[in-house]
């Protein structure tokens, strides 16, 4: 299992789509999917998450390898509120 | 207090109470945490309006207000950016525009994913305002230089703007 610690990549605010570092983050996901594993972001430091991040993040991910692919591989910690999985759900 | 007197305070050069704020993401995480911490959805409802003006507003100025008095709480941003009617006609999917009204287009783009760019995902601003909304029995105006459309609880329609305005503007009252 791979941690990750998303203040190291985003800073304190996860808000933005065209954060730089996002195609890092994805990079990374997509690499331990390769592998089978599963990966934990951890959001615990970050002042804010928004829905358009985590959308940016994992839309295309969710149209690659399914939700139920992703939701089990790929883990936020403290996890994700209702409202980011409804609005993923529908992806 | 009613919406509409914050709006039209907040337009028409807003007395001490209602002073507008500028506003980034800093801004409004203190402001949120400072009077209503728990609340997570209604706080990313408002980081995705905050979002959207910056990332549409072209480096435009945005200020916030964001109070809570007695058992509600008040939120308006507004941005001097291109308003939702200059940019909605760059989406290319939507075709029928033409003849529609100003308050029309902003209760299509209340809808999920019509944005002013058709890109996918994008628009999630309005739509989750409009949705919470109506979810949570709230009161909503939205208004730019051509426009206004006030939402209260699941009902839509039309009003008149009493001030020029700049820009775009979100009012939003939700009960606590």
């Amino acid at each position: 299992m791979k941690q990750i610690d998303l203040i190291s990549i985003s800073g304190e605010f996860a808000t933005r789509r065209d954060c730089k570092s996002l195609p890092e983050l994805t990079k990374q996901i997509v690499s331990v999917l390769e592998h089978d594993d599963t990966i934990v972001i951890q959001r615990e430091k970050i002042k804010i998450l928004s829905l358009s991040f985590v959308d940016e993040l994992l839309r295309p991910l969710i149209k690659k390898y399914s939700f139920s692919t992703i939701s089990s591989k790929v883990h936020f910690q403290p996890e994700l509120e209702e409202v980011y999985l409804e609005h993923l759900r529908k992806l | 207090m009613e919406i509409e007197d914050i709006f039209n305070s907040v337009i028409a050069g807003a007395p001490l109470i209602y002073q507008l704020d500028k506003a980034d993401e800093a801004t409004l995480f203190e402001k949120f945490h400072k009077i209503h911490q728990k609340d997570t959805e209604l706080f990313l409802v408002l980081t995705e309006l905050l979002i959207n003006a910056i990332e549409h507003g072209n480096n435009s100025n945005i200020s916030i207000f964001l109070e809570k008095m007695e058992d509600y709480f008040y939120f308006v941003i507004k941005d001097d950016g291109p308003g939702i009617h200059q940019t909605i006609p760059n989406n290319k999917n939507l075709l029928d525009l033409k003849g529609k009204s100003p308050a029309v287009i902003l209760r299509l783009v209340c809808e999920e994913g019509i944005t002013g760019t058709g890109t996918e995902g994008r628009g999630m601003g309005l739509y989750w305002t409009s949705k919470i909304c109506s979810s949570r029995g709230g009161d909503l105006l939205i208004a730019t230089d051509q426009g206004m459309l006030r939402q209260r609880r699941d009902l839509f329609w039309q009003k008149n703007l009493e001030h020029k305005i700049n820009g775009s503007v979100v009012c939003l009252t939700i009960r606590c």
